[in-house]
């Protein structure tokens, strides 16, 4: 008689690597960012507001 | 070589339509700053389905053969094309947001450039983190979990920054 074979696991990040690289990370490091540049670095603004925009594209090719 | 083109790309968006806002530099700001306040809640409402509307596109994609050619060549070819935002399916309103914005505001040409650069960069963001990941299955499974709330809280943190910006 064989012995059962454990589930296959599909292969996940875990701890910390997780949750630094989640998907959401760019834009909530980005939102508040484009607030206080607008308030203390107005082209940097720009920038941040480029970034939101190419990284709402996530997934499109 | 793909983040590469895809900076390069951005920075070429942005410089057309830095030079392309000269254009309509002779229209009182008043007009100008209130069509991209329109415009930014337009694509907000268009994220939360508040409204419905197709967004215009170019609905050609970069053919796979740019990849089988050569391929150090092909993925930065690839990644410029991807970061000019004209070849490539624009699935969120914010790069619209972000154009109108640009053509309008009135701002200088290096203003546009790093606008178009941060476009190149959160193109760039996407594969970063999927590779940082280290679990790029399990990392396309939670986009597709968040997408919906990616471009909700991109489009409005665009329309919070705008407001800050222009009025």
């Amino acid at each position: 008689m064989t012995a059962a074979l454990p589930p296959a696991r599909s292969h996940q990040a875990t701890g910390p690597r997780r949750w630094a690289t989640d998907p959401l990370v760019p834009v909530l490091l980005l939102a508040p960012a484009g607030g206080l540049a607008a308030a203390q670095a107005p082209a940097l603004t720009w920038a941040v507001l480029g970034g939101l925009a190419g990284y709402t594209l996530s997934g499109s090719v | 070589m793909f983040v590469v083109g895809l900076v390069a790309g951005g920075l070429l968006s942005g410089l057309v339509l830095g030079l392309a806002s000269g254009l309509f530099a002779p229209l009182p700001s008043a007009w100008r700053h209130g069509a991209i306040g329109l415009v930014a809640l337009l694509g907000l409402l268009r994220e939360t389905g508040a409204v419905r509307f197709p967004l215009p596109q170019n609905t050609r994609q970069v053919p796979q053969h740019v990849l089988q050619r050569n391929l150090l060549q092909g993925a930065t070819q690839f990644g410029f094309e991807l970061g000019t935002g004209v070849r490539t399916f624009v699935s969120s309103s914010a790069p619209y947001v972000l154009a109108v914005a640009v053509l309008l505001a009135g701002q200088r040409l290096h203003i546009a450039i790093l606008a178009g650069l941060g476009f190149g960069g959160g193109r760039a963001a996407t594969p970063l983190v999927r590779y940082a990941s280290g679990a790029v299955a399990d990392w396309d499974t939670r986009l597709g979990a968040r997408l919906r709330v990616i471009t909700v809280a991109g489009c409005g943190a665009m329309v919070a920054a705008l407001a800050l910006l222009l009025v």
